[in-house]
């Protein structure tokens, strides 16, 4: 059998304290779980509520609105500590390829209301899940009910549409695994499928306890180097700028340190915040090598105004030639002063650069105002 | 190229066309539907299956058959249109917006191109005399990828023919040239083919056909006589492109002669807002997310302005300096409305 339902748990191991939590609509196909994990009822005003310290298992009966309720419930009991929603079910076959009593992960799940496809469709976070599954408001008795699902996906449930929409709403991950009982459309008896349900629950766990004890990937996460000191919002600017550097060099984050300049920064740097400015700067630097040519080509442009004490503010990220520039005065020479240095700000070189026009292939930018004047 | 299920629509099950393209593919089942609307599109299907589960539908286009092509299209002060014969792409481009537009990467046909062609026409002879119009193939898919499976090229051959005062742009990625070299040049027939240095390819066109690939195409298509067009678009930064884009276009002044060289178009990689956010989720690993960028003027994402401007610079000064004439050099520029495709 295929490897169906890859990584399975592998979100409840890191996220401490939150629990996973398996999703049934009936309590037949249930009842091996509830005996081989020891979970005990919870008393809880919907009914069908069990739990452990890692697992909570909730029975919300069949269709759409006892998953819906039932499942928003049970997460709203859990505080919300859930790392992963597992559905588990049997599903009907609506291609004929699909072998009875397989047990698949399921990819993607459409819904369907009467004969209404919905637009909004919910992909698990199996990845390596190669079944689509469609939930419908009823059940599939005809095979002209069956077809027209078929253009959607291979196999047919009534809940985890509705599983997977609840999760979306509490930004849950779901995955779902399914065991193939019947051929939608070929009028098996709901009585047959009961019978069978404890057959379907041991396939279940067995299945289940496999993928639980596959080997789980460690979270990689970016620590901060020691001698540095981070505000909160610096730190989450270098999350996402280290991110980009792994995602830019291939490699891991675990490897990062040897790739930055950090004893460089140590070296020449003393004191921990600007450390962390510098290293920002530098990693934007990195992964952005234009902005530094930019930043040169404009620093020969701002220097008569900087040098004169007055701030220059450019639009955000340039997006237009707009300019602040801003300054106080203390007295009239000063004013003479700012006024003089205003007047020789080159704003046209200022905005070429903008334009794009100026820099050239060796990132010179075009000499200042006046640099090159061959005037008489 | 595998399709699990072929959806055709009732009205044209008989076409020649559509039976050509069910004979394509003696594996696939095929369902008869009424309207291709009725599946494709119906739910959301995630981009990336196109990988692994990918149907193909076929149809008929309604609606406009033509539409009025934004600015950027091609060298100015001529009419352009853009017609839509397929959705959708065998290709895996990161930056395509084809991924957050249909809300399914699944294939479509459209077989009615007798109707295209009669708006086509109706069109044309609106011209004033003296005057050229632009038809442009390409929006939606590309133009040549399974040609030899839609073979609809030689529906329009006969009409450009005819009427010279047309243009057609046939835009590309893929070197699948046998059908058009058989149909044989026309004048007013562009193929134009999308390049990018080799690295630039590499890393973000993804399943497409090699540069050398490319270049080949480009050169049986010289050699028979062909226009070709070249889109140096999307541009993707890296450090020192600017000798990237100078080998590249060195490299296409040698193959295409200048009165073989239609026209080259500059443009830097940008995506809608939606466009962006699938892209991240489609491609997490792709290096074009390391990169700066920035929601610009009109809320698209890009790089900063004197960024993008500088790019376009460049790329334009290398394409004079290695003698494309500045008039077949053409920006799309600010304010443009227009996609990245092919
Ligand atoms: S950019 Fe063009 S070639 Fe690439 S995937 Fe999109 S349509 Fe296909």
């Amino acid at each position: 059998m295929k490897n169906e339902g890859k990584a399975l748990l592998s979100s409840g191991k890191h996220q401490h304290g939150k629990r996973i939590l398996l999703h049934f609509a009936h309590r037949g196909e249930a009842r091996v779980f509830l005996e081989e994990l020891a979970v005990h009822p919870v008393s809880f005003p919907v009914k069908g509520l069990y739990e452990n310290e890692r697992f909570l298992v909730v029975i919300s009966g069949e269709g759409r609105q006892n998953t819906t309720e039932t499942l928003a419930a049970a997460i709203s009991y859990a505080g919300m500590q859930i790392s992963e929603v597992l559905n588990l079910g049997v599903a009907g076959s609506l291609h004929y390829d699909l072998k009875l009593n397989r047990i698949v992960s399921v990819r993607t799940v459409y819904g369907a209301i009467d004969n209404r496809v919905e637009f909004k469709t919910f992909t698990s976070v199996d990845d390596a899940a190669e079944i689509d599954c469609i939930s419908t408001s009823r059940r599939i008795l005809e095979k002209e009910d069956a077809e027209p699902l078929s253009y959607f996906a291979q196999i047919v449930d009534r809940e985890l549409w509705a599983c997977a929409s609840v999760c979306k709403r509490f930004n849950i991950p779901f995955r779902s695994l399914k065991m193939i009982s019947d051929r939608a459309g070929e009028q098996a008896l709901c009585a047959d499928i009961a019978e069978d349900a404890l057959r379907y629950s041991h396939a279940l766990f067995n299945h289940f306890k496999k993928l639980a004890h596959q080997e789980e990937p460690e979270n990689e996460r970016i620590e901060l180097p020691d001698g540095f000191y981070a505000t909160v919002a610096q730190k989450r600017q270098l999350t996402s700028l280290l991110q980009a550097v792994v995602v830019k060099e291939k490699r891991s984050a675990k490897h990062l340190p040897d790739f930055l300049p950090i004893d460089d920064i140590l070296k020449s740097e003393k004191h921990p915040k600007k450390r962390t400015i510098r290293l920002i700067h530098e990693l934007r630097d990195y992964l952005n090598p234009f902005r530094r040519r930019l930043e040169e080509s404009l620093k020969p442009i701002f220097e008569p105004l900087r040098g004169n004490d007055i701030r220059v503010s450019p639009a955000r990220d340039y997006e237009t030639n707009a300019l602040g520039i801003s300054f106080t005065v203390e007295n009239e020479d000063e004013l003479d002063r700012k006024c003089a240095a205003l007047k020789s700000f080159d704003y046209v070189a200022y905005r070429e650069i903008l334009s794009g026009e100026v820099m050239s292939v060796n990132g010179k930018s075009k000499p200042a105002k006046g640099e090159d004047s061959q005037a008489n | 190229m595998k399709f699990k299920t072929l959806f055709v629509e009732e009205a044209v099950a008989d076409d020649p066309q559509t039976l050509r393209i069910i004979d394509a593919f003696p594996k696939a089942s095929v369902n008869y539907i009424s309207k291709v609307e009725d599946v494709f599109g119906r739910a959301r299907k995630p981009y990336l299956q196109k990988r692994t589960s990918l149907n193909l539908f076929i149809g008929r286009k309604e609606g406009n058959l033509l539409k009025v092509a934004p600015d950027a299209y091609g060298l100015a002060g001529e009419p352009h249109f853009y017609f839509i014969h397929a959705y959708n792409c065998v290709y895996e481009c990161e930056y395509c917006y084809l991924q957050g537009y249909f809300k399914s990467p699944d294939l479509v046909f459209f077989v009615n191109h007798d109707e295209i062609i009669a708006e086509m026409e109706a069109a044309t002879l609106q011209v004033p005399d003296g005057q050229h119009i632009w038809f442009h193939a390409g929006e939606f898919s590309d133009c040549l990828a399974l040609s030899h499976i839609t073979c609809e090229w030689e529906n329009y051959w006969p009409f450009f023919a005819r009427y010279p005062q047309a243009k057609l742009e046939l835009r590309t990625k893929s070197v699948n040239i046998k059908v058009i070299r058989k149909l044989g040049p026309l004048d007013n027939v562009i193929v134009s083919f999308s390049l990018s240095p080799d690295i630039a390819l590499k890393l973000h066109d993804r399943g497409t056909p090699s540069l050398s690939a490319r270049m080949k195409a480009i050169q049986q298509l010289v050699e028979d006589g062909f226009q070709i067009g070249l889109h140096f678009d999307p541009m993707i930064y890296r450090e020192n492109f600017e000798a990237d884009y100078e080998i590249l276009t060195e490299d296409v002044v040698r193959i295409i002669p200048a009165e073989q060289l239609a026209y080259v178009s500059l443009g830097v990689v940008r995506f809608s807002r939606d466009v962006f956010l699938e892209f991240e989720r489609n491609y997490p690993d792709s290096e074009l997310l390391a990169a700066e960028f920035t929601r610009s003027f009109d809320g698209k994402v890009r790089y900063t302005r004197p960024h993008r401007m500088y790019m376009l610079r460049q790329v334009e000064k290398i394409c004079h300096e290695k003698g494309i004439a500045p008039h077949k050099v053409y920006l799309c520029m600010e304010n443009e409305s227009e996609k990245q495709l092919s």
